[in-house]
């Protein structure tokens, strides 16, 4: 494992980014618009020279394999899930949650990529490609993430629909392809090393649909990341916004050339990758459950309620989506699937409704931490007011007592605040609804994993004493799942407005 | 395993039972307002029998073949939970989640009883009693079922405290003791041969709260079952209610002896027995929801709707719901817990997250399988409709086609409206919205059982730089489970 002071080194590339609202970023790691963030990255890879981190983050050594971060281990059996799933939890729960894209994700990635194109199977070279590309960021540490490929909305709205896609492929040569275009929202990309560009982008080579490894710095490659989550400057009252926007953004790519061995031919649909992804997606939106938990556990002995049975009742309402978000995972962990690969993945028929639930619970969650403190979440001050004399002795009144400092409860409340009422938490409502599809894709892929549609359907006609009819409802699984949005285009666009 | 016939003889043993509505039963065996139900009891002996039921419900217990019945295994291990579990499903799908009350749940309440007293301090011979008697029940396939102990609301009414108890102690001899009393609301009395009255009854010996296992047949003992669920006579109109009304009954005990090997001093809580229960009622609230998914799935094809996108999604929705649950379970027996005693428990808070979850769908999901059919559902005919010579051609011309003839269309209605707008139905809902403690109850469990409260709040803390109070709010797991509800107040005068 490298250390943080190495990846930070290894950021200044000579990368090309852009952050809307803020304009070009020479050096990520010491721009004021990134370099927080690169320093979570930083701590993350410290962390495992940390003695305080080593049992949750390493795996012990077994007769099969020597010593290792769970952040890169192959499962192969449910007690590796679980290792793995201790250490996504707890690294993920210290940014609330905010910071679902990290190296270990980006291993599930390539994890994904591997049994994409085994699946595939298209040739043995492509998979021993994918193998060692998996071995090499475990080796190394390097970091990926992950972009669907799908075309910003200006392509979609192009008249030829042969223009609508993401990427075209520009040429072919013995060594690779050469690409350009435009590939939309994927997370992390300031701060990622490689990009896995999937098969939604549009290209194929022969009759397979093609995906990407690109490297952020490669000539030719450009970065767009979305304006920032607004956010106070004084980390006092933005304890998570000024550490945990790690920045969403679009690639685009001018004539970058990819060698063969970064090229995966995979099926059009990025389910295969998702295998692995789903199960990290929850213990992203778990971790923010949980964050929002701790606090609302926190307020209510900060606020002197924690005997108050609605504040209580308020409590149970959280615990129960956060216990059912939990039941699952560990229902995925503990009764898995196994790839054609032969290795175990966390079952998705139990992710799935784990997932669904949170989708129905997040905004609720979000409302009870609100509610839970009362309106002095509202009219907290800053240490910087509670440090003027004018108003020091009156906000030391109004905000302290009962074994807390003003400065104490308003930290809290501060905190809570900018856990589910500011831009941050804005940013990551948004961007979970649409990351991995949704409540409908979310629906959808529970919809095609179902066991038992037509074992019950016929199960209860046996409870009718007349003969009846065998019952066929496999086409409710059998469905694709249905394109997110599909754009409709005018016949005849109208002409842009003056 | 006994047969089924040899359980339905067992019940010819002098019981005393009145059904409200209707009357003395002499025989439950036969009186047309009770035999349905020994039926299927008798049937659920027999089934062990059945080489297809095998694998589900019969353990490997050797290397050569032996098998015992995993209704009545003692679970040592997660694969002993994974296998009741699954028999427990597959039973209880059969009756859509109406019987719930059978011969393996008496094992459960049987293994409640031996865990309750292992985590107590009581003699060991009390220990052995139960031991002794939970062997026995496996051994001979005796039913037992499960009261609570609390009194009926006449008793939750006098005037002195002293007097608002189910039971009261008369005496007590060398061979045992002698109480008396009326008991609540508890299930299958009329097809048990035991009860299990547990410690809300109220009776102390020597300041141990008592719990004691009563048999129905037993001198004194007048078993009052509830009035039944309103059904139509004809069973294809009926095809769940005319057989799966389990009955719901009092118990009525005028000095009645229970010799001191079924008298356990379990004290006044009822959680630890309950611990075993929930996971049995979880499945049977599972099996009708899987039953309501199945009726849906099934009128999604008979009603040429399974490519109909908007009825698909409420089947999704069905689907999300079932599936939550099934999860649950599937947490709940792989991360198992272990009594003092090293039997292997399901995991409580896994299965509190299941009930709490199927308690907020359960409305829906009814609603839904009204919704699917359309208003085929209010209006199907009966089998001696369609075979009135003046509606037959009319019917059939209505309800007939795509493959499907009117009469077997109807059957499949006529089982929807059934399962979801019948007597039987509301019967389900108001007993299991009262059986376990409700939402409340179940919200209880999980606030004692989660984990994490002091370290996620003080986990948040380490978030701010500045020092901080040490975060206790152990108080919210440490709270009892609030009474279930209590009668306020003076009591008026009865109005003459």
């Amino acid at each position: 494992m490298r250390t943080g002071a190495e990846y930070r080194e290894a950021l200044r590339d000579g990368r090309n980014v852009w952050v809307l609202g803020e304009g070009k970023v020479e050096d990520v790691t010491t721009h004021p618009a990134t370099a927080a963030m690169v320093e979570e990255y930083v701590a993350w890879y410290d962390r495992h020279f940390d003695p305080e981190w080593q049992d949750i983050l390493f795996a012990p050594a077994t007769p099969e394999r020597e010593r290792a971060a769970w952040a890169y281990i192959l499962p192969k059996n449910s007690d590796d899930l679980i290792g793995m799933g201790r250490s996504f939890a707890k690294t993920i729960f210290l940014s609330a949650g905010n910071i679902t894209h990290t190296p270990a994700y980006g291993h599930l990635i390539s994890m994904g990529v591997l049994t994409a194109v085994q699946e595939r199977n298209v040739s043995a070279k492509q998979i021993a490609d994918a193998a060692a590309y998996r071995e090499m960021i475990a080796d190394t540490g390097r970091f990926l993430t992950f972009c669907g490929g799908a075309a910003p909305l200006g392509f979609r709205l192009r008249d030829n629909p042969a223009d609508r896609a993401a990427l075209k492929l520009v040429r072919e040569t013995d060594a690779g392809i050469v690409i350009s275009g435009r590939v939309g929202m994927h997370t992390s990309p300031a701060y990622a090393e490689d990009v896995y560009v999937g098969a939604l982008n549009g290209v194929k080579i022969g009759e397979h649909n093609a995906s990407f490894i690109v490297p952020v710095a490669d000539p030719g490659v450009m970065t767009v990341c979305r304006k920032l989550a607004a956010r106070h400057a004084n980390p006092f009252v933005s304890p998570l916004s000024s550490r945990f926007d790690e920045l969403d953004g679009q690639m685009w790519l001018d004539n970058v050339f990819i060698p063969w061995e970064r090229v995966f031919l995979v099926e059009a649909s990025p389910e295969p990758i998702a295998t692995w992804l789903l199960w990290h997606h929850l213990y992203g939106w778990l971790a923010k459950a949980e964050f929002t938990l701790g606090l609302a556990l926190a307020l209510a002995d900060a606020m002197a309620l924690k005997e108050h049975d609605q504040t209580v009742e308020y409590l149970v309402d959280l615990i129960a989506d956060i216990q059912t978000a939990r039941s699952c995972l560990a229902a995925a962990e503990r009764d898995p699937s196994y790839t054609v690969g032969g290795n175990c993945v966390a079952n998705h028929l139990h992710l799935l409704p784990g997932g669904i639930a949170i989708f129905k619970a997040r905004q609720r969650i979000s409302e009870l931490l609100r509610i839970i403190p009362g309106s002095s979440l509202v009219v907290a001050p800053s240490d910087a007011d509670l440090a003027t004399p004018e108003l020091q002795a009156g906000l030391e009144e109004s905000f302290g007592g009962g074994g807390w400092t003003a400065l104490q409860r308003s930290a809290l409340l501060q905190m809570a605040w900018d856990h589910v009422s500011s831009g941050l938490d804005g940013r990551e409502s948004a961007f979970e609804l649409h990351a991995s599809g949704g409540v409908p894709a979310w629906r959808g892929r529970l919809r095609q994993r179902f066991p038992s549609y037509n074992e019950l359907a016929n199960a209860v006609l046996r409870a009718i004493d007349i003969p009846m009819p065998e019952i066929d409802v496999g086409n409710i699984p059998a469905a694709p799942l249905a394109p997110r949005r599909v754009n409709t285009i005018a016949a005849t666009p109208p002409p842009p407005k003056s | 395993m006994r047969t089924g016939a040899e359980y339905r003889e067992a019940l010819r043993d002098g019981r005393k039972l009145w059904v409200m509505g209707i009357g003395a039963v002499e025989d439950v065996t036969r009186h047309p307002a009770t035999r349905a139900i020994v039926e299927e009891y008798a049937t659920w002996y027999d089934r062990h029998r059945d080489p297809e039921w095998r694998d589900v419900l019969l353990a490997l217990t050797g290397d050569n073949g032996e098998r015992a019945p995993w209704a009545f295994t003692v679970p040592r291990t997660k694969e002993d939970l994974i296998g009741m579990g699954r028999s427990f499903a597959r039973t209880t799908f059969l009756s859509a989640g109406n019987i719930t009350h059978d011969p393996a749940y008496g094992n459960l309440i049987a293994l409640g009883i031996l865990t309750t007293l292992q985590a107590q301090d009581v003699s060991q011979q009390q220990i052995d009693n139960a031991l002794t008697y939970r062997d026995m029940i496996a051994r001979t396939g005796r039913f037992i079922t499960y009261c609570g102990g609390a009194p009926i609301i006449g008793q939750r009414l006098k005037p002195d405290p002293a007097d608002r108890v189910a039971l009261k102690l008369v005496r007590g001899t060398d061979a045992g003791v002698v109480i008396r009393g009326r008991l609540g609301m508890h299930t299958s009395p009329a097809y048990a041969e035991d009860v299990y009255i547990g410690g809300m009854s109220g009776i102390d010996i020597d300041g141990n709260r008592a719990g004691f296992i009563v048999p129905v047949g037993a001198p004194g003992v007048t078993i009052l079952c509830r009035k039944p669920a309103t059904r139509e006579t004809n069973p294809f109109i009926a095809p769940l209610s005319l057989r799966y009304d389990e009955f719901d009954g009092q118990m009525w005990l005028d000095d009645v002896f229970v010799p001191w090997e079924r008298v356990f001093f379990v004290g006044p809580n009822p959680d630890p027995i309950a611990r075993w229960l929930r996971w049995h009622h979880l499945y049977g609230w599972l099996a009708k929801a899987e039953f309501s998914l199945g009726l849906a799935l099934a009128l999604a094809d008979a009603m040429a709707l399974k490519e109909h996108e908007p009825t698909v999604e409420y089947l999704v929705d069905l689907v999300v719901e079932v599936q939550t649950v099934r999860s649950c379970i599937a947490a709940a027996e792989r991360d198992p817990d272990f009594t003092p005693a090293g039997y292997c428990v399901p995991d409580h808070r896994h299965l509190a997250a299941g009930g709490i979850a199927l308690f907020k769908a359960r409305q829906r999901i009814s609603e839904i399988l009204r919704i699917l059919p359309g208003s085929s559902l209010v209006v199907a005919p009966a089998d001696t409709d369609l075979a009135a010579p003046e509606l037959a051609a009319g019917l059939e011309e209505s309800f007939g086609g795509g493959g499907w003839t009117a009469l077997q269309r109807s059957a499949l209605l006529q089982l929807a409206w059934d399962h979801v707008s019948s007597a039987l139905d509301g019967r389900e809902s108001a007993f299991e919205l009262h059986a376990s403690g409700g939402m409340p109850n179940w919200r209880g469990w999980l606030r004692q059982n989660f984990r994490d409260y002091n370290r996620l709040a003080s986990a948040v803390l380490r978030s701010i730089d500045i020092e901080m109070p040490e975060i206790d709010v152990s108080n919210i797991p440490n709270a009892p489970i609030t009474r279930r509800r209590f009668a306020a107040g003076v009591p008026p005068v009865a109005k003459s």
